[in-house]
């Protein structure tokens, strides 16, 4: 598996406390700048919560504006923790958003249904699903062994244990992590590689 | 420089595979909590967070292809085969096999409301097959004015099925008055796309559309894009909201507390397809 950079710089403690002196200091970029470095990974946090785009939309906003408000208030006692407080901020306001409405935050079981849900609908939306489609085509057939494809389909899709489908297969995981690892990569790069034809073109 | 969670660093976020089991809701409340802690401010993580959900999305899509353009032909197993390339069919016949028997096993308690589910989806998806093949032609034709993009709008009156696809570049300044871009409205009503680059600072994520008419009336409601292949955004509306003229697109971001703020104009002319 290709080497894993063990820091983060966007995410240091004193990069967080820096940020949060200069939002109670009333610095104007400040707030953008909350929103720059964490904005990415809450929405990811909000949608795998969320039972719809829409509400991860809605509660996205609603996440930055009761933070900065904590902020400015002093309500954030430990300001390297930023990104928990951020998250648990994100949390609180999922649960209490769907005790509101009287609905359930996303449970695993219900990943299926918020698939449907989100099913491409509109012709570009089709469109978009068959170039995926073609590049997960693609990328499965680059696959080393007929194995390899048997790791993907059942961690992905059966959903099995990384340790059950060790065992079965007689893997080591350091094999399974790179296989995954790898599909992952070259999705992304041939995806990135169709997103980049597609912008020469326009 | 210290780390956002010193506890959940990278090899062990690899080796216990909490990208995943992160993605699969397989991780206990409090080890989830301490993930997201660390993938909040960690871009690497969110870029394999979102990998790993596109990756499966697409394995799940493809497999539902698979099964959806099978299952209502008896014997069509060796037809699909005959069509497609031999080598990723058959190996993508023997994964669904192994998925399918392994979801079986794991779902066993669920099976009736599995069964109800996979009727209704195997009804839709037999009603939505023909779509499908439709929307295969139309990506050859999008991709075929990729290849010769002058073509673009010459190519677009054979349009046979679902949208028109029109990229607008960014109005700037005032210029003469006339429109830097143009489209063709449909003879009959249609689903009209226009794709736009992404404005604004990328942490924007909230975006809503408003097409006005040269003179600043509002054109139907306002409207939301979504986000399309690459760096772009896609604003879909029905043909039959314009008639010939000139107009003004606005892409306008949410900024923290739901303020809109507009990013940028395209302006556009739309005339009736000769």
């Amino acid at each position: 598996m290709a080497a894993v950079p063990s820091e983060d710089p966007e995410g240091s403690g004193g990069d967080s406390a820096r940020l949060v002196e200069r939002i109670r200091s009333g610095d104007p970029n400040a707030d953008r700048e909350l929103v720059e470095r964490f904005g990415r990974g809450l929405m990811i946090l909000l949608r795998r919560s969320s039972r719809n785009r829409g509400d991860a939309d809605d509660l996205y906003q609603e996440t930055f504006r009761v933070a900065l408000e904590k902020i400015r208030r002093g309500g954030l006692r430990e300001p390297e923790k930023l990104a928990g407080f951020l998250a648990g901020i994100a949390r609180n306001l999922v649960i209490e958003h769907y005790r509101r409405s009287s609905a359930r935050p996303v449970e695993s079981d219900d990943r299926a249904a918020r698939d449907l849900a989100d099913t491409a609908t509109g012709p570009l939306e089709k469109l978009l699903r068959l170039e995926r489609v073609e590049i997960v085509r693609r990328v499965l057939s680059e696959l080393d062994s007929e194995r390899d494809r048997q790791i993907l389909f059942r961690f992905y899709l059966a959903e099995e244990d990384k340790r059950l489908i060790c065992a079965d297969l007689g893997l080591s995981s350091l094999h399974f992590n790179r296989v995954l690892f790898r599909a992952r990569q070259r999705f992304r790069e041939l995806f990135t590689e169709l997103a980049g034809k597609d912008n020469g073109a326009g | 420089m210290p780390h956002i969670n010193d506890e959940m660093d990278h090899p062990y976020i690899d080796d216990e595979q909490l990208v995943e089991r992160y993605r699969t809701g397989r991780l206990g409340p409090e080890e989830s909590a301490r993930f997201e802690e660390h993938f909040l401010g960690c871009s690497l993580c969110q870029e394999q967070l979102e990998a790993a959900e596109d990756f499966r999305r697409s394995l799940a899509d493809l497999a539902s292809d698979a099964v959806a353009i099978e299952a209502p032909r008896p014997g069509g197993l060796s037809r699909r085969l005959a069509l497609l390339p031999p080598r990723p069919l058959l190996a993508l016949a023997a994964a669904l096999l192994v998925a399918v028997s392994a979801a079986a096993l794991l779902l066993l308690g669920q099976l009736g409301r599995a069964r109800s589910d996979l009727e209704s989806a195997r009804r839709a998806a037999a009603d939505s097959r023909r779509d499908a093949y439709e929307t295969r032609e139309a990506l050859e034709r999008v991709q075929r004015m990729r290849e010769k993009p002058d073509a673009r709008v010459a190519a677009l009156p054979a349009a046979a099925v679902g949208a028109a696809v029109f990229t607008l570049n960014l109005t700037r300044g005032a210029g003469d008055g006339t429109p830097e871009n143009s489209i063709v409205l449909p003879g009959s009503p249609e689903w009209l796309v226009l794709l736009v680059d992404r404005p604004g600072p990328k942490a924007i994520r909230t975006f809503r559309a408003r097409i006005s008419t040269a003179d600043g009336r509002p054109v139907g409601d306002v409207l939301t894009p979504s986000r399309a292949s690459g760096d772009q955004l896609a604003v879909a509306l029905p043909s039959s909201l314009l008639a010939p003229g000139d107009f003004a697109l606005t892409i306008e971001g949410l900024a923290t507390g739901g303020r809109a703020e507009p990013l940028a104009t395209y302006s556009f002319r739309a005339a009736r397809k000769p």
